[in-house]
């Protein structure tokens, strides 16, 4: 991908993976580090401990705010979409962009996740090498051309 | 939109600049992405097209996949466009990317809270544009799937 000559593209990034499948992690991480864009990457395999980054329950920390969530639709123990909806219902991370992916979905949940503030929705390519490409291309496309709400 | 050989991918472009127009379809061309582009010069002219009303009355256009509007369209603002079609049940769920040269942290919140979907800083030349355009038609139309856009089923290059 070509840049512009703009500064915002190379400010650190971070991505929160929330991916119980260790395979898919690993390859979401692949593809995210590949891309060049994304600076940390922090991968998690339940809702209960992104939930644990983002708003730091236990250790009484203020939690942190990735700049962009990719979230399995089926991850343990609340499910994608419950999550999303989480995510959008608080005031800190409304404006988190938040890249959903599965590899089994119909049509109307589809429209559920857009439905509940879903930015995108990607299929997961059964390919692994196909999944790390796309993954790599949706991370410069939401890293480096999108704007989220409260960043500038 | 005929329907001989009808294209893989829709995209509505909003979009008031004759100059902008023409880089537009012309990156989309010259990056050989299957889909065909819809150019509304206007909200209303944008909304006739999804509605199939007006000048589209009597044909089925087809969801698009993607909506992309400019904020400034004229006197009017691309954030009418995202609430009417926020507000109807048949153009909801409609991914929206919203284009402008300079908005403050403030709008951009808002935009999102009115259901946009991406937003995206216009680069200042046109060769940057141009880039801009055929990575933001190929996101929406080849990799991300939108209620209208079903599964894709064969193999697929993917790089941005």
């Amino acid at each position: 991908m070509e840049l512009g000559d703009n500064t915002r593209v190379v400010a650190a990034r971070t991505v929160l993976v929330v991916e119980d499948s260790d395979v898919e992690s690993q390859m979401l991480e692949k593809g995210l580090r590949s891309s060049g864009s994304a600076r940390t990457v922090v991968c998690v395999n339940s809702t209960t401990a992104a939930e644990g980054y983002i708003f730091a329950g236990s250790d009484g920390g203020q939690g942190s705010v990735p700049d962009l969530v990719v979230l399995d639709v089926k991850v343990p123990p609340a499910g994608g979409l419950a999550f999303l909806k989480m995510l959008r219902s608080n005031e800190r991370t409304r404006g988190v962009p938040v890249l959903m992916m599965s590899s089994e979905m119909r049509d109307q949940d589809v429209g559920d996740l857009y439905r509940s503030g879903a930015n995108s929705f990607l299929d997961k390519p059964v390919d692994g090498q196909e999944f790390i490409s796309l993954v790599t291309a949706a991370a410069n496309y939401w890293l480096t051309l999108n704007l989220s709400a409260g960043q500038s | 939109m005929s329907d001989a050989h009808e294209p893989q991918s829709t995209i509505l472009w909003v979009e008031d600049n004759m100059d902008e127009e023409v880089l537009v379809l012309r990156a989309i061309r010259q990056a050989s992405l299957a889909c065909q582009v819809i150019v509304a010069h206007s909200v209303k002219e944008a909304l006739d097209y999804l509605l199939a009303r007006n000048a589209f009355h009597g044909h089925y256009p087809g969801i698009p996949d993607v909506i992309v509007t400019n904020l400034r369209i004229g006197a009017q603002s691309g954030e009418d466009l995202i609430v009417e079609v926020r507000s109807r049940k048949e153009l909801r769920l409609i991914p929206v990317v919203v284009l402008t040269g300079g908005a403050s942290p403030a709008k951009i919140d808002e935009l999102y809270r009115r259901g946009a979907n991406s937003f995206i800083e216009k680069p200042t030349t046109s060769a940057e544009f141009s880039v801009l355009v055929a990575n933001l038609a190929r996101y929406w139309t080849h990799f991300n799937r939108s209620v209208s856009r079903p599964k894709r089923t064969r193999n697929f290059p993917y790089a941005l």
